[in-house]
């Protein structure tokens, strides 16, 4: 929708602002009903057939996750937090590795795996989960298009009359407010959804504070600009002021975020593909404070190891072979490593001319996974 | 997002320059190893708006219904017409691979608007017209037994009654002043390209740009469809020469 990108091409053009809380906020609840259907407006029911026909076609991506055991996790926790508006979404999970998640005005709800591999706790991926619903239940979308229609009109008014730009420039400045406030609308609402649902509301901040370490991270390796961390603070400005409405209305944290069993099992039995597509991305230093924060929450220290052999392979600088070489060890001896790293052992070593251990090695690694696709490759090594 | 920005720019493109190139066809007949060439149409991508007062462009359900629905049965009757077989898909009903392909032609078609018919040529392609959605298209043949796929794309955007009199207002004062601000008020474009099924080739694309005609009622599709198929290559050859 080209109202979307509007905002979107304007927001190169803004200034961060700080955001107030005020007593209205306390008040904010939805503003339909569970089984809405839409109005007989025409703009909502353009939105709607547009948003319709993109499901349509949404639904047979490659780029969906079917496995029954990762979206049945997912399902469940959109049902506990949306409570009576459970049936009024379909979500979709989604293989990308980037921290996202979104809703539709027609309530087809994004969850993006890169959001489920850095959670700390299920009750992180449900704040976020309370946001995008908190999106659907107050109309947003239909708002933004309404109140974008109001101030572009009367910004073209405004210029045709002048003959200067201004006008349009100021109504695309008032949007972008417009859509701030309607993200802490969700934050807030987001919140309650989380708290009635019985989820830990401190969850709501914890999940800004993940993604500001992770950009930190990064900045602290130079490999993305730090000017861009520094002068982009809508991270830190959403932590903050969750963490200060959230402790006044619900008290302090009283404890960390854990992973609870679901999230372990959900991040065990899909790290090869969630590790993967995060290593996919080149980003080292955010690989690093991902898998620090795995061996944290307690993921099977066997396949963190596992990645962290990845990285130093995959990058390659001075050090990084015996690095690695040490990893997939290292995870070895955890006792449930992924038969790849036997197969990479053996790669490094005889890269470094340990003949012998590396063909004992490829031998494992064919045992373990006697129909890798890669067999005939390894055989010839064993055969020379 | 990036996707519709280009649709944004190219079709506006489009809309501005209705006077340049707007034709190629690289093949004058279908081939088939069958007797009668088989064309397998995709489900036009045909959206319309609303340009509101304030330039604001708002999807509109009824006039896309329509105009999809209008365009799909005045295709069909011009494909009889001129003896080619032809089968729809229904949109409803898509593979997974048709998807794809039908979301690749736009980008490919709006890509080829921008370093072909307009813009810069591509340093790469320079003035050849070798446009392709791959070999691996030919899945799309074999799951639908045919030669050929017809992609069909087409934005309009209706300027509402505020936008005219915007239009109209800013005219009066640019007239007066001589300090005028653009007002668009609206435009309607597409592009149609036949695809070989076995290659992947574009071997025929047209487009069509203001005065393409009124999709939201049916005799104003059959004339669209005219402008957009007009010499769309038949197993007899070209259509036109019919």
């Amino acid at each position: 929708m080209r109202f979307a990108r509007l905002i979107w091409l304007a927001s190169a053009l803004l200034v961060a602002t700080g955001v107030s809380i005020g007593g209205e906020l306390d008040d904010i609840t939805h503003s339909i009903p569970p089984g809405y259907v839409p109005a007989d407006a025409e703009d909502e029911k353009g939105i709607w057939l547009e948003l319709e026909e993109i499901e349509r076609d949404f639904n047979k991506s490659a780029l969906l996750i079917r496995d029954p055991q990762l979206t049945g996790y997912i399902n469940e926790i959109v049902c506990r937090v949306a409570g009576p508006y459970c049936n009024d979404f379909r979500v979709y999970v989604v293989r990308n590795p980037n921290f996202n998640a979104s809703m539709t005005a027609t309530g087809m709800m994004q969850i993006w795996t890169g959001l489920i591999v850095r959670a700390e706790s299920t009750d992180e991926i449900a704040a976020v989960v309370g946001h995008e619903i908190a999106h659907y239940t107050r109309l947003h979308t239909l708002q933004r298009l309404r109140a974008l229609k109001k101030k572009m009109a009367r910004g073209v008014f405004l210029d045709v009359l002048t003959g200067m730009p201004f006008g349009q420039l100021s109504a695309m400045l008032g949007a972008l407010a417009f859509s701030r406030e309607q993200e802490t609308e969700a934050d807030i609402l987001g919140v309650k959804l989380l708290a009635n649902a019985g989820f830990d509301p401190h969850a709501s901040y914890t999940v800004w504070q993940n993604v500001i370490a992770e950009q930190q991270a990064a900045v602290a390796k130079e490999e993305e600009p730090g000017m861009f961390a520094k002068t982009h603070p809508a991270s830190e400005e959403r932590a903050r002021y969750l963490k200060s409405w959230v402790e006044a209305k619900y008290g302090p944290p009283d404890r960390e975020q854990v992973a609870d069993e679901k999230l372990l099992a959900a991040l065990n039995s899909n790290y090869m593909m969630l590790m993967e597509d995060q290593l996919d991305t080149n980003r080292f230093g955010r690989t690093k404070e991902l898998l620090e924060r795995h061996a944290a929450l307690g993921v099977d220290p066997s396949l963190v190891r596992f990645f962290y052999g990845e990285m130093f392979r995959q990058r390659g600088d001075e050090g990084d072979a015996e690095l690695a070489t040490a990893a997939y060890r290292h995870s070895i001896e955890g006792g449930n490593p992924p038969p790849e790293a036997y197969k990479n052992l053996g790669y490094l070593l005889l890269k470094g001319g340990e003949r012998e251990t590396a063909l004992e090695s490829f031998e494992i690694y064919l045992e373990l996974d006697p129909d890798a696709s890669d067999r005939a490759m390894i055989e010839f090594y064993l055969g020379e | 997002m990036k996707a519709h920005v280009l649709a944004f720019v190219a079709t506006g493109m489009l809309a501005a320059c209705s006077v340049a190139p707007t034709n190629v066809a690289q093949i004058d007949r279908l081939e088939s190893v069958r007797e009668d060439p088989r064309i397998v149409m995709m489900p036009p991508d045909i959206r319309y708006y609303l340009l509101t007062a304030g330039g604001v462009s708002e999807p509109h359900a009824e006039w896309t219904t329509a105009a999809q629905e209008n365009f799909a049965t005045a295709a069909l009757a011009y494909t009889d017409s001129i003896g080619a077989d032809m089968t729809l898909l229904d949109a409803d009903d898509l593979s997974a691979d048709e998807i794809r392909y039908e979301t690749l032609h736009s980008a490919v078609g709006l890509t080829m608007l921008q370093h072909y018919f307009f813009g810069t040529r591509l340093p790469s392609k320079g003035d050849r017209f070798d446009w392709s959605l791959g070999p691996e298209i030919s899945v799309i043949g074999e799951e639908n037994d045919a030669d050929y796929a017809l992609f069909v794309f087409y934005r309009d955007y209706q300027a509402s009654g505020g936008r005219v009199g915007f239009a109209v207002l800013s005219a009066v004062v640019g007239a007066a002043t001589g300090m005028g601000t653009m007002v668009s008020t609206g435009s309607e474009s597409g592009f149609a390209s036949l695809v070989d099924l076995k290659t992947g080739e574009i071997v025929w694309f047209n487009m069509v740009a203001a005065g393409s005609g009124e999709l939201r009622d049916k005799d104003g599709a059959a004339k669209a469809v005219d402008k957009l198929f007009a010499n769309i290559p038949t197993s007899q050859g070209n259509a036109e020469a019919q």
